[in-house]
């Protein structure tokens, strides 16, 4: 079973180790990879060290629509993912999917038939 | 592979349409005019009769009224000979895929306006979610009462509005495209018959979450001139008093509601974790990941959430509490905080670190 970290509302899954494949996500102009935005408060999750950020859906086919964030790889040493409101996780060299956490919704509900 | 900004690349695909100032206040009534002339002249048919309404309901009931000596409805043919033809030549050179996320836009609008409109035009039926069955048979034994098979959504074809479109078609379409364009972008919903077109004003008011779904946490969600306007919440219509009175929303208030999603609407605007303290919810389980709850009604309807609790404490040292609506029939806790991670409770025990 791969390694699962969990900051706040995302999810990060140690996941083979890859080439990036699909679209490069470029780091923001200030130099730190961003993997989200906070909705509510603005806090972002962000490594900044070097790291490679690539989003490739047909990697994530068994992740529900809509939670799949991308992939990261660590090249070099151990990073650390940031956040304002949790505390730090190191990941360590090797490939991560990032996937955001999610909520029922009011068009979701439904009557259950026993 | 394509090197792009990071959030853009991740999030334009989804990305929600908001509302531009394109969207709303009063109508250029005189460029609409002129722009409904024009494409009337594309399609070969004489110049109609332009009414105005102050909404798309107030549209409705006037086109109830007036439809028998307005000719037959050429919507289709606009479609056909115009708006089809754009969207064509926008797809052929729709490089990025944007234009389907255009397209896609805003249905939860379009089918409540629509369903507003087909009320207005068919009677006073009392209420939408009742009315749907005697609608389905009206349609089908009357086809031409549906306002839906009538009219236009501006919503629906705000993709004209792109800037770019004119330089994507034919030189020979480009002036029908720039007209379609320029009626979308200064006048509300569109119904043409042979001798008489109707438009309705833009609103005045139009709010919309970051999914693009009609919702206001504060007043209503779309108004028109006229003073018609809707609540809504996550796109599903709401009573607009416990907007406007939030302290009315109490569990009374909630057990008594009849639909289903009103009732979950009204459960967010209170909060599920105010709902749960009001003492709303039945505590179902607890685990090392966090609390099940959940609430049973009669005739099946069942809600239920996870309370679970921040792995880093915040600045006055305390753990913040949070709850996530999860389905109803998940019997753990773990079950629950995994789904919201899209993944089986099995999956979840991987977990080294939470923070």
């Amino acid at each position: 079973m791969p390694t699962l970290y969990a900051q706040g509302d995302l999810l990060i899954e140690r996941v083979a180790d890859i080439e990036p494949t699909g679209t490069i996500l470029a780091p923001a102009t200030s130099g730190e990879t961003v993997l989200a935005e906070g909705e509510v408060t603005g806090h972002r999750h962000a490594i900044f060290e070097a790291v490679t950020m690539f989003r490739d859906d047909a990697l994530a086919r068994d992740i529900p629509s809509g939670l799949y964030v991308g992939h990261v790889r660590v090249d070099g040493d151990a990073v650390k993912l940031v956040h304002d409101e949790h505390d730090a996780i190191v990941l360590s060299r090797g490939t991560f999917r990032v996937r955001r956490q999610r909520e029922l919704e009011p068009r979701d509900a439904r009557v259950v038939l026993d | 592979m394509v090197a792009t900004s990071a959030l853009g690349a991740a999030l334009a695909p989804q990305a929600p349409p908001q509302p531009s100032s394109s969207w709303l206040g009063p109508a250029d009534r005189a460029a609409a005019e002129a722009a409904v002339r024009e494409i009337y002249a594309v399609a070969r048919l004489s110049p109609p009769q332009i009414v105005w309404a102050a909404s798309p309901v107030a549209l409705a009931r006037h086109w109830k009224v007036r439809r028998h000596t307005a000719g037959d409805s050429v919507r289709g043919v606009l479609l056909d000979t115009v708006i089809n033809r754009a969207m064509s030549a926008a797809r052929r050179s729709d490089v990025g895929g944007g234009l389907d996320a255009l397209r896609s836009s805003l249905p939860d609008l379009t089918a409540m306006l629509a369903h507003e409109g087909q009320r207005a035009g068919v009677g006073a039926l009392a209420r939408l979610h009742l009315a749907g069955n005697v609608l389905r048979a009206l349609m089908r034994r009357r086809p031409w009462h549906s306002f839906r098979a009538v009219s236009l959504s501006p919503y629906d074809l705000r993709w004209l509005l792109d800037p770019k479109l004119p330089e994507r078609v034919a030189a020979s379409e480009r002036a029908a495209v720039s007209a379609a364009a320029t009626l979308v972008g200064n006048a509300g919903w569109i119904v043409p018959h042979v001798h008489t077109c109707w438009l309705s004003d833009k609103p005045l008011v139009l709010s919309l979450d970051d999914r693009g779904r009609l919702h206001a946490k504060n007043g209503p969600a779309i108004r028109y001139k006229d003073g018609w306007h809707r609540y809504a919440w996550k796109g599903i219509e709401v009573p607009g008093a416990f907007v406007d009175h939030p302290e009315r929303i109490t569990l009374n208030a909630i057990d008594s509601q009849t639909d289903i999603f009103v009732r979950r609407c009204l459960i967010e605007m209170v909060t599920p974790k105010r709902f749960i303290y009001m003492g709303g919810a039945d505590l179902v389980m607890r685990d090392e990941t966090g609390t099940l709850w959940r609430r049973t009604w009669p005739r099946g309807d069942a809600w239920a959430a996870v309370e679970v609790v921040n792995g880093t404490p915040g600045p006055d040292g305390q753990l913040e509490r949070y709850v996530l609506q999860v389905p109803p029939e998940l019997e753990t806790a773990r079950a629950a905080v995994a789904w919201t991670y899209g993944m089986t409770d099995q999956q979840y025990r991987s977990l080294v670190v939470r923070t």
